[in-house]
């Protein structure tokens, strides 16, 4: 890939002064990772921001993030207020919902924040003692790949902390996974790099849930890169909460799975300025499933990009995606789902829907289904919806006494919940039903 | 109750309904027979406020007031029922989530408090039982989703059993049931008829009256109703088909 973004190096200097920065602070701690972080600069100066010229970027511009001055948060930042914090997050989590509680500042791992429960088989650590200890060496950067695109580039090289999670083989966690991406950009506008390393050895389960915050103020360009290894019999489960109306994400998560493994993940966007997904899994060994299901669900200027690829590398795997969206005010969305079926995949069945409705003249939907198939022996379809909600639907509420707004918000929530109930976590699937609701009586 | 005059009512320019007279008293019940394309699931579809369609001319009012003026679901909160002649599909709610919304706005747009979830549950539990409906089917799956022909007729029933309406439309309710389901279904209409409630039912074939016994019938033909009379006269139309009523009409248009 050429650099056609015309984005000079001036632009790109300041990102490699950054890294020099980084270097300075934290260097030492990253061990075996120094020269894959190395390598992954060169490949991002190589590649250097897309731009809308770029397919793959065709709807989402990150112009605006290329040209600013963002500073790396190189150190835990201090924390305004314990207390406050505490409030700021019984008001946003998943309330009920027992779960080992990871908190990331800034990319950050907080041990005071984070409460992890005694779990047999079950390792959380901040990713840099993970890196330091050797823990991460079969897997680092090794899952994603930098040169897929830029920022995973451009993570693999600044991000020096986030979340190492390891479960041993025959195990069930006992309780999910909560990751909190907490931005609090100390001092206005930084850019915060974090990671998630998911080991989930053969025959274990595991869920996990994530959920993106802004503390008031906060002004935080921020990238994330997930990479998770799901080992032979394993299933995960990864379930993404990004409800922040000044959000700014490149987010990437690259799943590598192996024999008779079980993907499934839940991607609900309910704010955000310009988020962009990716998700990609890649079957390592036959009979694979992978079930990827998002919801966006936006309003005013929000913008949402979800890449997915499913990559069906061997026979005998099955995947299914359902994204779903609706959009109101000036919205815009896009889903871009590519499955490759592999000449070796014989006997795929993979399957696609992306729904979505659009309330208002302003909003926009940009979706576009890839199926690249080299295998004959195949069941593959996809199918992409855009439309209003149905009048006689409307007509059979009111006309058994709802209300205009009533009837819109039921039929716009029943649109939605086939996605949040592919959730399996109940006290989150209550969670995120009561965020949809109370998003949709917003709208109203 | 219902007082309908010289109603005119046209969709996309085309008139359809040419100047309806019609009472509703409290405790009849009227039959609208007539064959296919006289209006008849217009005139019911109009009455309960479906808006693609635009009354052109007459008055409608229902105890005194304004029909027209009204909303679909302030029609609804005065009393008044559709049992659709092809029941909507709604994935992703169960009967039972949209009817305690139902209820809750129509309890609330009458000044009265909200059904406790037992109250709710014993409601339910009755109802469902006088339409012999499977509580399966209101509990657990998406309302009309998937359901036969006849299940969803029975669910509208359910429905309306739930809603206790002023005035009940039955529009074309015994097209696609076997003889059974006519019977639980018109069983589950009169159970729920009473001396303050009308009922209109819009039918082709009179073999639903044989069940729900009609105080009147009317045969309305290109949009007016053509003919009145008691119940006689739906045999009478069982026995010698629509032909002699439009030979009729067009006698008298001559």
């Amino acid at each position: 890939m050429s650099n056609p973004t015309g984005i000079t190096n001036g632009h790109l200097k300041k990102w490699q002064d950054d890294f020099a920065l980084l270097q300075s602070f934290v260097g030492d701690s990253w061990g075996e990772a120094s020269e894959i972080k190395r390598d992954a600069m060169a490949e991002f100066v190589r590649q250097g921001f897309p731009s809308t010229k770029w397919e793959e970027w065709k709807y989402t511009s990150v112009r605006s993030i290329s040209e600013r001055k963002n500073a790396p948060v190189v150190r835990l930042p201090q924390l305004p207020n314990l207390e406050k914090i505490k409030t700021f997050f019984r008001s946003r989590a998943p309330q009920n919902l027992q779960s080992h509680h990871v908190v990331l500042v800034d990319g950050h791992f907080h041990p005071e924040l984070s409460h992890i429960h005694e779990d047999d088989g079950l390792t959380i650590l901040p990713l840099k003692e993970a890196i330091k200890n050797g823990l991460t060496t079969p897997y680092f950067g090794k899952i994603a790949d930098r040169k897929a695109t830029p920022f995973v580039a451009l993570n693999t090289a600044m991000a020096f902390d986030g979340v190492f999670i390891h479960l041993e083989k025959n195990q069930t966690a006992r309780y999910p996974v909560t990751v909190f991406h907490l931005s609090l950009s100390p001092g206005g506008e930084t850019a915060t790099y974090s990671r998630k390393l998911i080991v989930a050895e053969a025959n274990s389960e595991l869920k996990v849930v994530e959920q993106w915050l802004q503390w008031p103020g906060a002004n935080s360009f921020e990238t994330h890169v997930g990479e998770i290894q799901v080992m032979a019999d394993a299933r995960v489960e990864l379930s993404t909460i990004q409800n922040e109306d000044g959000l700014e994400l490149i987010n990437f998560t690259q799943v590598n799975q192996e024999r008779q493994s079980r993907f499934q993940s839940n991607v609900v966007t309910l704010r955000g300025q310009l988020i962009r997904n990716n998700l990609h899994a890649l079957h390592q060994g036959e009979h694979c499933e992978t079930y990827m299901n998002g919801l966006y669900l936006l309003d005013g200027r929000a913008h949402v990009d979800n890449h997915t690829l499913v990559d069906h590398a061997l026979p005998n795997c099955y995947s299914n995606e359902l994204y779903k969206g609706v959009l109101s005010g000036e919205a815009t969305a896009v889903f871009n789902g590519k499955v490759m079926v592999r000449p070796d995949a014989q006997k795929t069945n993979a399957f696609q829907s992306n729904k979505t409705l659009i309330l208002s003249d302003g909003a926009t939907i940009n979706t576009k289904p890839q199926l690249e198939i080299f295998a004959d022996d195949v069941k593959c379809s996809h199918g992409a919806t855009t439309g209003q909600l149905d009048e006689t639907a409307m007509f059979y509420l009111r006309s058994r006494g709802l209300d205009k707004k009533r009837a819109r918000v039921l039929l716009t929530y029943a649109f939605a919940s086939e996605v949040i109930d592919k959730v399996t976590i109940p006290e989150l699937k209550d969670h995120l039903s009561a965020y949809v609701t109370e998003r949709l009586l917003e709208g109203e | 109750m219902l007082e309908i005059n010289n109603l005119h009512v046209s969709i996309e320019d085309k008139k359809i309904l040419n100047g309806i007279n019609l009472v509703v008293n409290p405790g009849e019940v009227h039959a609208i027979m007539g064959p296919n394309g006289s209006g008849k699931s217009t005139l019911a579809s109009v009455l309960a406020g479906r808006e693609e369609y635009e009354v052109t001319e007459g008055t409608v009012t229902f105890d005194g007031e304004d029909l027209l003026e009204l909303s679909p679901e302030e029609r609804a909160w005065a009393g008044i029922f559709l049992a659709f002649q092809y029941p909507v599909e709604i994935p992703g709610i169960s009967t039972v989530q949209f009817l305690k919304n139902a209820i809750g706005s129509i309890r609330e747009a009458r000044g009265l408090d909200n059904l406790s979830a037992r109250e709710f549950l014993k409601l339910m539990r009755e109802k469902a039982k006088l339409v012999e409906i499977d509580p399966k089917l209101i509990q657990e799956r998406a309302v009309n989703e998937g359901f036969s022909g006849g299940e969803k007729k029975r669910n509208e029933i359910f429905q309306m059993a739930m809603l206790e309406p002023k005035l009940a439309l039955l529009d074309e309710t015994d097209s696609g049931l076997d003889i059974d389901a006519l019977k639980i279904v018109s069983n589950g209409v009169n159970k729920l008829k009473g001396p303050e409630n009308g009922v209109i039912v819009v039918t082709h074939y009179q073999r639903l009256l044989d069940y729900i016994v009609p105080d009147y019938v009317h045969v309305l033909y290109n949009g007016r109703i053509v003919k009145s009379g008691p119940r006689g006269l739906a045999l009478e139309l069982e026995e010698k088909g629509y032909d002699w009523i439009k030979a009729e009409v067009e006698a008298a248009a001559v």
